[in-house]
């Protein structure tokens, strides 16, 4: 069942497809908001409050003009950046330790795989905000990157640009420490 | 040298390899070490893993049949006027402005206060 169909059933009455697209979505967008920068009270929140908006203005999403996963990015985009400038004025850190990572492969010696982790997570925290937002949209699976430019605003050009700063930077500050 | 820049920008920019270009990096010493900075790079991007909480999905469907005020499987419902006046509160322009109203009334007050004790003690020839 594409999204879209989904849509047009909870328009249609059926809050159940509802449920569906938060099952297919949550992940990814825990994923968006976590390497963002926001702990996990914090994305939980953003995320929950995405959802509803959604649930809210699912009436308004046309189809024509975008994909419902570009549409919903949009809107975790923006209450993300709402809940930054919110704990910003309140003095506090929405961003504190990045979220805990998965168990390192078994191949590899944990304790160097949990400071390469320790290392991205500093150089991620370091990226301008627009190239985090940029690459992490990226590294959604389920956006394109004539998507991840709707979701941005900016040309598919400036998203490759921003994608390849970004990866730069991070790999560097991988490679650097580890020679 | 000019498909070493090309490959690198592909790898860099996370691009997939066409065949040419995995048959050169395997024979490049230069390609194969940017090739596997970025893969490192790539893996441990993997292991960034948000844990989605237990019941997620749930607690977003409660809040969405809450708010419809319908029961499941009801129509989508527009959102409450009391809510909506809440957000419109919640913004913070309207805050702004409410806090200084109510710092005014405050001052007022005091200043209504401090008039009516003591200048009317004056007027009647007391001592301030």
């Amino acid at each position: 069942m594409d999204d879209e169909f989904l849509v047009r059933q909870i328009l249609g009455g059926s809050r159940e497809g509802f449920r569906l697209l938060v099952l297919r979505y949550q992940r990814p967008l825990f994923r968006f908001l976590g390497v963002l920068g926001f702990a996990q009270d914090a994305a939980e929140d953003v995320a929950q409050q995405t959802f509803l908006r959604a649930y809210r203005s699912l009436a308004s999403f046309d189809p024509q003009q975008a994909k419902f996963s570009t549409w919903l990015f949009t809107i975790a985009k923006r209450l993300a950046a709402n809940e930054r400038e919110r704990a910003h004025h309140r003095r506090e850190q929405p961003v504190q330790d990045l979220p805990e990572a998965e168990a390192p492969s078994a191949l590899v010696d944990p304790a160097v795989a949990a400071e390469r982790t320790r290392r991205l997570a500093a150089a991620i925290a370091g990226l301008p905000e627009a190239l985090r937002s940029t690459f992490f949209l990226s590294q959604v699976k389920e956006l394109t990157l004539d998507e991840v430019a709707a979701v941005e605003g900016c040309a598919l050009g400036t998203v490759k640009s921003r994608i390849h700063r970004a990866r730069e930077q991070l790999r560097a500050a991988l490679v650097e420490e580890e020679s | 040298m000019h498909l070493c820049n090309e490959t690198q920008e592909k790898i860099a920019a996370g691009q997939a390899l066409s065949g040419t270009d995995q048959r050169h990096v395997a024979g490049c010493a230069g390609c194969a070490a940017v090739a596997a900075s970025y893969s490192l790079l790539d893996a441990t991007l993997e292991t960034f893993a948000p844990r989605v909480p237990d019941g997620f999905a749930d607690g977003v469907m409660a809040l969405v049949a809450a708010e419809a005020g319908a029961p499941e499987g009801g129509k989508v419902n527009v959102i409450g006027r009391g809510q909506r006046m809440l957000r419109w509160f919640d913004r913070r322009p309207v805050q702004l402005i409410a806090a200084n109203a109510a710092a005014l009334c405050a001052v007022f007050n005091v200043a209504w206060f401090v008039m009516r004790v003591f200048l009317a003690d004056v007027a009647l020839g007391g001592t301030p």
